[in-house]
């Protein structure tokens, strides 16, 4: 009920949403991403002036109309990046709540000029509009989304990223071209400069932003090399363990180029770009982007397409974590049953090891489950159980606790992928 | 010939649209040696298609709105042997003619590098701040580029329609000549698969003629001067076709002057005249571009942007559009000349025995009339003029003595003018040097009054801008003669006649003068 009040209250209080000192246009449009942190923008900027006499709107148009509509204009960038668009930097109410209680010294012009990069400085079209007394604008900037956001982070409106990504347990990233047909992605990236250069391109971006990148080839050489100074020292081969390492990391980046002929001669770029969670399978952010079509200079193709795409990968990839937050992290538990066990005691030890699970989780969902086998995803909160062991010592001492009628094991763990065995 | 027009009509409205934000781009002009001379123009006068040719492609490769090539004479000659060789020639067959000859040199220079390198600037002036111009220095051409590029050429084939000599007969004969010319423009449009096509935009056509005294009309020399004012008109026409009309936005305003993302290089010269425009939304919710404006080019420069001063209209902020609005330089005034004070400068006097009267005549009342030709634009001074006027007012007597007869002052100067502009106001300082002729028949004593003498003149003058095209203008100017030429009369049946040595027996006093007021209309075209 207290649950109902607070969101009603929230939705209230969200639906008068309209940002009083806001922007009076709201109108943008994405044209580029031009760097890692900054993109670029079109936008409308309005004004209307509330002088009395329509001579005097007139007159206070033509003196301060293109500069109080640039003001809007760029407003409008700030609130676009905000709050409208596809991904927007507020997603979450607890977000828009807490830039609602600042958003009038958020809007103040000085605090946007802040954020602003570039802009021409001449309206790209400037209209008049109702008998000369409002005026319309259209110009092209560039805001410095990466200081937005750092600057919502320590006005408290967004959670900083490390603490963040602390949560959700410092995830690894790695990029691979998408393949087909048993092909080794790190001998494609060697043959293929645009590959390769399409790889680049989102390592910088992921560097830039301070997300931990592993690269693939430096990681098969760290593979070899472990590898190898084990058997120096006679120690056997651990196989479950060989077939963790082939995981890679806990996120994969993965994506894919095309080009199409454009007419005149010129190519247009065009590249896929998914995230997901290795051990979970769960698709994070997918994402297309596409260049200006252009005679030459394929590099600049790729990468213009390439920060287009990403940037959106990346903010849906932030959202998810942020959620994550609150519903729990997810878990992939496997469970494999020995088949010794009689019909009734199957069911006696499916039903702990299923009251384990959710003993631990904030919610379960129950994908697959047959004689030997359940397959489950949990979602665990972070704060309780910070790391997978932690949640796997839960559901042992859990199962135990339940009942005496088998023994449960941990066969695999890998990090968010836990393969457990229960024998008689 | 409709079907010219429309197409031009229709085709002049997408082609500007692809000028990048309303602003002028620059077109590439494949220039021709040689004109079509229609089958109607006589033998002996077809030399005229070669003249206003070579007239004006020198005129159209000094123009830096344009990018001049000039073919191989080869490329065009079979086009001209096909349509002067039938005498029922017409723009079909030109089009046909061009399209087999002239169209593959055409599509060789479009797809060669340097042509496309030596454009480069001209087609990405405006090219924004996204990631390829900013961290990708990317120079390679985008495929709005490429359409732009691809479609920015235009050829011209010049053309004499007509070329005839009238004889007006009479007491005073006149030889009037006429010729006809102008040019067919076509432009080559590439589309996006690579084919090639010639399509026609409009035809320009202007009459010029020249009428003079037949004992003094000698033809070549008529028709070198028929021929510039055919070039001059054919020019301004082509210089309003929207594709290649100046077109631009106003980036800063300070105060009435504004800057243009327009230079010397795009062909914005000092004194060119620019209608300021602004988007509206109308009624129905639509945009319409309307003109609340006048600007002058007071500065402009190869390196740097342009500097308009606004005229007419109440200034507005940057973003504003400006269109230009072709002149040819000149100015032609009319309008009241009244003389005044005429006596006391004691010039109109004559010897009668020892005596020197003067003429009873203290002021003139008449017309005047003027031409001037904006020369300061071609040397860097604005708003400076060579002018040509001629007055003629009848001579008045305010004392009351009786007058009789034709007496009136005539005056033709050359004159330079320099005005100095406030808003619609300017103030115009004048000196010019001339001649003075007086004829009088005063009284029985005195018959056949014919007085020439050599005068200069200055003064200040005052202009009022009453609309892009019309203005009012009021001088004040003195005379003062300094060299007699010939002063002749009868006197009581014995004629007279002086010359610039008897000027002292006269009396002359070469220190005097008499004012002048002068009150009229201007147009400027």
């Amino acid at each position: 009920m207290k649950k109902t009040t607070y969101t009603i209250l929230i939705a209230l209080l969200l639906s008068f949403g309209v940002y009083a000192s806001g922007p009076v246009s709201k109108q943008a449009t994405l044209i580029d991403s031009t760097s890692s942190s900054e993109v670029l923008l079109e936008v409308t900027g309005i004004y209307k002036s509330d002088e009395r006499s329509k001579g005097k709107k007139r007159k206070d148009i033509k003196k301060n109309g293109v500069k109080k509509a640039l003001d809007d204009s760029r407003k409008a960038a700030v609130y676009f990046l905000l709050l409208s668009g596809t991904d927007p930097i507020l997603t979450q109410d607890s977000e828009k709540l807490a830039f609602k209680a600042i958003e009038d010294s958020f809007f103040d012009i000085n605090t946007i000029l802040g954020f602003i990069s570039y802009e021409d400085g001449v309206p790209k079209t400037k209209v008049l509009t109702d008998g000369e007394t409002g005026i319309r604008v259209v110009q092209q900037v560039k805001v410095n989304k990466e200081a937005l956001i750092l600057d919502l982070e320590k006005r408290g409106v967004l959670i900083e990223k490390d603490d963040l990504l602390d949560q959700i347990g410092n995830p690894f990233i790695m990029v691979l071209p998408s393949v087909s047909d048993n092909k080794n992605p790190l001998d494609l990236i060697k043959q293929d400069a645009n590959l390769g250069h399409a790889a680049a391109v989102i390592q910088s971006l992921l560097t830039a932003r301070q997300y931990d990148v592993v690269l693939p080839d430096q990681q098969q050489f760290l593979n070899d090399l472990v590898d190898g100074q084990l058997s120096l020292k006679d120690i056997p081969t651990d196989m479950a363990y060989q077939m963790a390492l082939s995981v890679g990391s806990d996120i994969y980046i993965d994506f894919e180029l095309s080009e199409s002929d454009a007419g005149y001669g010129t190519k247009r770029m065009a590249v896929r770009v998914r995230a997901f969670e290795t051990t979970t399978a769960r698709l994070l952010g997918s994402e297309t982007g596409y260049s200006e079509a252009r005679s030459g200079d394929d590099m600049v193709s790729i990468e213009e397409a390439m920060l287009s795409a990403l940037d959106n990968v990346l903010a849906r990839v932030t959202t998810y974590w942020k959620k994550d937050i609150y519903k729990g992290l997810q878990y992939k538990v496997i469970v494999s049953i020995d088949g010794a066990f009689s019909p009734n005691n199957l069911e006696q030890v499916q039903d702990s090891v299923i009251d384990s699970m959710s003993a631990v989780s904030l919610k379960t969902k129950e994908q697959i489950v047959t004689d030997q086998t359940l397959d489950y995803v949990l979602w665990v909160d972070p704060n309780d159980y910070p790391t997978s062991r932690q949640v796997w010592r839960k559901i042992r001492s859990e199962f135990r606790d339940l009942t005496r009628m088998g023994e449960i094991a941990l066969a695999n763990q890998n990090r968010k992928l836990l393969i457990l065995r229960i024998t008689p | 010939m409709i079907r010219i027009i429309i197409m031009g009509i229709v085709f002049a409205v997408g082609v500007s649209a692809l000028d990048t934000d309303g602003v002028f781009i620059k077109k590439t002009i494949v220039s021709p040696e040689s004109a079509w001379v229609f089958s109607t123009v006589e033998e002996n006068d077809r030399y005229l298609g070669e003249k206003f040719s070579r007239s004006l492609a020198k005129k159209i490769k000094r123009m830096k709105r344009f990018d001049t090539v000039q073919f191989d004479s080869s490329v065009f000659q079979p086009v001209y042997e096909a349509i002067h060789a039938t005498s029922t020639a017409n723009a079909d067959l030109l089009v046909t003619a061009l399209e087999s000859h002239v169209l593959d040199d055409v599509e060789a220079m479009l797809m060669s590098n340097a042509y496309q390198k030596r454009r480069v600037r001209a087609i990405q002036q405006r090219r924004g701040v996204g990631f390829a111009q900013t961290k990708g220095k990317s120079d390679a051409y985008t495929m709005e580029e490429m359409q732009i590029l691809m479609n920015s050429v235009y050829v011209y084939i010049p053309y004499i329609r007509s070329a005839d000599t009238v004889k007006v007969e009479g007491e005073n004969p006149v030889t009037v000549r006429t010729i006809t010319g102008g040019m067919l423009w076509y432009n080559v449009q590439m589309s996006p698969t690579g084919s090639v096509t010639l399509v026609p935009v409009q035809e320009v056509e202007r009459t010029s003629f020249m009428a003079l005294p037949s004992s003094m009309a000698i033809e070549p020399l008529m028709d070198a001067g028929i021929l510039r004012a055919l070039l001059s008109k054919t020019i301004k026409a082509t210089k309003s076709m929207p594709m290649f009309t100046l077109v631009s936005k106003t980036t800063s305003v300070s105060g009435r002057d504004y800057t243009l993302s327009l230079t010397k290089d795009s062909g914005a010269n000092l004194d060119d005249l620019f209608f300021l425009q602004e988007d509206m939304e109308s009624d129905a919710g639509g945009i319409e571009r309307k003109t609340v404006g006048l600007l002058r080019i007071t500065q402009s420069s190869r390196d740097d942007w342009a500097h308009g001063y606004q005229h007419i209209g109440s200034v507005r902020d940057r973003g504003s559009y400006v269109i230009e609005s072709p002149r040819r330089g000149f100015q032609l005034g009319a309008g009241v000349h009244y003389a005044g004070d005429i006596q006391s400068s004691r010039i109109l006097s004559y010897l009668d025995n020892d005596q020197i009267p003067t003429l009873p005549f203290d002021t003139a009342l008449g017309w005047q009339a003027s031409l001037d030709y904006n020369v300061g634009r071609h040397i860097g001074i604005s708003q400076l003029f060579v002018g040509v006027d001629y007055s003629r007012a009848d001579l008045q007597s305010n004392s009351g003595a009786s007058t009789q007869g034709d007496n009136r002052i005539e005056t033709y100067h050359t004159r330079l003018s320099k005005k100095f502009w406030w808003q619609r106001h300017a103030v115009r300082v004048d000196v010019g040097t001339g001649t003075e002729r007086v004829q009088a028949s005063d009284t029985v004593r005195l018959r056949n009054y014919e007085l020439k003498i050599r005068s200069m003149k200055y003064g200040i003058g005052y202009e009022f801008m009453l609309s892009p095209r019309w203005l009012f203008a009021a001088t004040a100017t003195q005379h003062r003669m300094f060299r007699l030429s010939q002063l002749s009369y009868t006197l009581d049946g014995i004629p007279y006649h002086f010359s610039n040595s008897d000027a002292r027996q006269l009396g002359i006093q070469y220190n005097r003068g008499y004012m002048t007021y002068q009150c009229g209309l201007r147009i400027d075209f």
